[in-house]
């Protein structure tokens, strides 16, 4: 009879271990290895005596595998990128799955990455699946004197309240100007897409301007690559390819500016 | 008012939302609206746990079930609450062993809705027109493999249990897989969802 119990448990523990056996498409249950991608990604930057810095900068992945898998391979082909930044959608529909499928794909990337929140990867409780797997929305770190800074600009997702983009929080991380020599600004929704909250768009661009540092803004969203001087206040934004596009661009930093290059 | 009945009658409210009085219970109980059967199944996307009556048709070549599904905090993240309806085809390619019957393969189709405005605002409201985003949230549908053994009981109540394991392939998940066709990274495995189940056959 012990044995029996013992059997019944085990199979109890394998049925709730076992991914194939979903519970509804809109369940929260990232593998606990997958927890806090983007602070552990962080933490695996390597520091290098050169002061150019050399970003690989992908987006919207979505459902699209097969390109997303050449994408990396084109990029792990490419000697001394630092790392790479995804500009959000990682995922299509939001769902579990689709995050374990896109995290796993990713992690073949030789280089760490960082995501940035967008839209697609908000719907059903994709929120609350991105906070545990990637961490908080916003978030920033500093490598080799620059400060990198994402930012949730997915206002549709969060009701157009006034608080997403948090303008405030955007504004400290800027502040702190003897501690950064440039400020790289990552968001998925541009200021300009009817996605973006209009009452904040002026805040928006003060909050950039005010401390003269930011160096670059990068987007996604668009799925197509742009680059342009939006309002003259000499701050360059730069768009990024959905990996659908089999694209992706570099960016290189250094002291005195920045570079960037498409790549197909 | 005995168990079976008082099973019944729940499953009946459940269904059709209409009361009956006890006189009207006995007649019913075998009409063909009747459920012959009850399915309890463990995951499958229809809740950790989902429950509800099934009705056997056309001649034992065809199975309708409908569930409701619980999924708790502690497994889904969030309790979600889900709605499942099923049509099942089963051939007529049983195997017979002793009080036994194996029936191999059955194929159907499942559609899923699952409760809440968190699933249901992206599909027309105030800051998600329709047509915004081209698939319905709370709305989902599926094709459905299932392998059934049925073991005869003689018992007053119960005619008989089934268990069953089902696959089952999700529209959202299938078109993944179709857009990446030719793909080395996702292929049929992965959009495979498993669920296995109890049938309590009481007709």
């Amino acid at each position: 009879m012990k044995l029996k119990k013992f059997i019944i448990v085990l199979l109890i523990l394998i049925l709730f271990s076992c991914e194939k056996f979903e519970f509804s498409h809109y369940q929260i249950s990232p593998e606990s290895q997958y927890r806090n991608i983007n602070q552990r990604n962080i933490e695996r930057l390597l520091y290098t005596a050169t002061d150019t810095i050399r970003i690989a900068i992908i987006g919207d992945s979505q459902r699209f595998y097969n390109s997303t898998k050449n994408i990396i391979k084109k990029i792990n082909a490419i000697p001394n990128i630092n790392f790479v930044i995804h500009t959000g959608d990682l995922v299509d529909f939001g769902l579990q799955w689709e995050y374990t499928m896109m995290h796993e794909l990713l992690s073949e990337l030789k280089y760490p990455y960082v995501a940035v929140v967008g839209n697609h990867d908000l719907i059903a409780n994709g929120a609350e699946i991105y906070n545990l797997m990637y961490g908080e929305f916003n978030f920033s770190f500093s490598y080799m004197g620059n400060k990198f800074i994402f930012l949730n600009t997915n206002c549709r997702e969060f009701g157009f309240d006034s608080k997403v983009p948090d303008i405030l929080w955007l504004e400290n991380e800027l502040s702190d100007t003897s501690n950064y020599n440039h400020a790289i600004l990552i968001n998925h929704v541009p200021p300009y897409h009817t996605d973006f909250n209009p009452d904040l768009v002026d805040d928006y661009r003060t909050a950039l301007s005010k401390y003269r540092k930011v160096l670059l803004c990068i987007n996604g969203h668009n799925h197509f690559h742009t680059f342009s001087e939006l309002y003259n206040e000499g701050i360059p934004y730069l768009g990024s390819f959905s990996t659908s596009k089999n694209k992706f661009i570099t960016v290189e930093i250094w002291n005195e500016g920045f570079q960037f290059k498409i790549i197909e | 008012m005995s168990i079976r009945n008082s099973i019944i009658v729940s499953f009946i409210m459940m269904c059709f939302s209409s009361g009956l009085n006890a006189q009207e219970e006995r007649t019913i109980t075998n009409k063909w609206y009747m459920p012959d059967h009850i399915r309890l199944q463990y995951a499958g996307h229809i809740g950790l746990i989902s429950s509800g009556p099934a009705w056997t048709l056309l001649k034992n070549n065809f199975e309708l079930a409908y569930s409701i599904g619980y999924v708790p905090e502690f497994a889904g993240g969030r309790d979600i609450y889900i709605a499942a309806f099923k049509g099942i085809y089963i051939p007529k390619l049983y195997f017979n062993i002793k009080k036994t019957i194996i029936k191999p393969l059955s194929a159907g189709a499942v559609f899923n809705y699952t409760f809440g405005e968190r699933y249901s605002k992206y599909n027309g409201s105030k800051n998600y027109p329709k047509g915004y985003l081209w698939w319905n949230t709370s709305f989902r549908m599926g094709l459905l493999l299932e392998s059934e053994i049925y073991v005869k009981i003689k018992q007053k109540h119960m005619k008989g249990l089934g268990f069953y394991i089902e696959a089952s392939f999700w529209d959202l998940y299938i078109l993944s897989l179709f857009d990446n066709h030719n793909s080395s990274y996702i292929n049929l495995w992965d959009i495979t969802t498993l669920g296995l189940g109890i049938k309590i056959y009481f007709r």
